[in-house]
């Protein structure tokens, strides 16, 4: 009887917490806001395939990688310049890492328009 | 390839069914001035250099915006058969790759198809999706003006 007295708030506070976490996780972060908003701008473009581009970037692109794909969305938002090495530069990228994770936008960009492309033209009849 | 401007390959198209006889939507479309009229993205078209009408070897200047970006190109004629196809191949500036032009006549008027592909312009590179889809979206937009301008000049 103690146990479970004693017991019921701690499941409830670790219930609580495990779903403020679930929260959190599924907050968007600025780059992904501001992925979202640069690709919502876009005239016929839609929800599901701006969203399928970001999660496309998120799952195979690492957290810097992404970054450096927020900001160049950013800058071609703005119509400021939008080369991979000044904002590489801006985002303090090894000069030696540069090469590969220039690479690895490239071929993400690619399959994500294999993969998102489809989508927007199913969706809105284009 | 550089890694400014990393070429990332995008090929879209539009089509529109028209009812006028193929050679009053060529007359339009070949009317450069009216270019921007049923162009949206495009706001300024001139032929450059010393051929000045459309034929083969012709060059174009245009400027224009697409999604977010002020860009201006110039092409040149590599193919041109009258009241049917247009090729431009894209020979500098902010474009590359080719776009055609082609209309076909049909049992009520005629069917326009207006092609582009080569690489996403400029930063969009990045992002060849989004490219893709702003641009068939575009020459989708630019298809139905022509139909309603063609039509209203019958």
């Amino acid at each position: 009887m103690t146990e479970s007295f004693v017991g019921k708030p701690f499941v409830l506070a670790a219930a609580f917490l495990a779903a403020a976490t679930v929260a959190a996780a599924q907050m968007p972060s600025a780059d992904e806001k501001a992925l979202l908003d640069t690709c919502m701008s876009a005239e016929d473009s839609n929800d599901a395939f701006c969203r399928c581009g970001i999660e496309h970037y998120k799952t195979n692109l690492t957290e810097l990688e992404f970054s450096i794909v927020a900001e160049l969305s950013r800058r071609i938002a703005r119509g400021q310049p939008a080369g991979f090495e000044s904002v590489a530069a801006e985002l303090a990228v090894p000069t030696a890492d540069r090469e590969a994770a220039f690479t690895h936008i490239a071929e993400a960009a690619q399959t994500a328009a294999k993969i998102c492309d489809p989508l927007i033209e199913r969706m809105s009849g284009l | 390839v550089t890694r400014n401007n990393r070429p990332s390959e995008v090929r879209f198209s539009a089509a529109t069914d028209i009812a006028a006889a193929p050679e009053a939507v060529w007359w339009v479309m070949t009317d450069v001035a009216r270019e921007p009229e049923w162009m949206a993205a495009v706001g300024v078209a001139t032929f450059a250099g010393d051929v000045q009408g459309y034929e083969v070897g012709a060059r174009m200047r245009r400027q224009a915006r697409f999604l977010w970006i002020d860009m201006s190109w110039e092409s040149e004629i590599v193919r041109y058969e009258a009241d049917s196809v247009i090729v431009f191949k894209h020979v500098g500036g902010a474009l590359n790759g080719e776009s055609r032009w082609s209309v076909t006549p049909t049992a009520g008027g005629c069917r326009v198809v207006l092609e582009s592909d080569g690489p996403a312009p400029g930063p969009l590179a990045w992002f060849p999706a989004l490219a893709a889809a702003g641009g068939r979206a575009g020459l989708k937009r630019d298809l139905a003006r022509l139909k309603r301008l063609v039509e209203s000049l019958a």
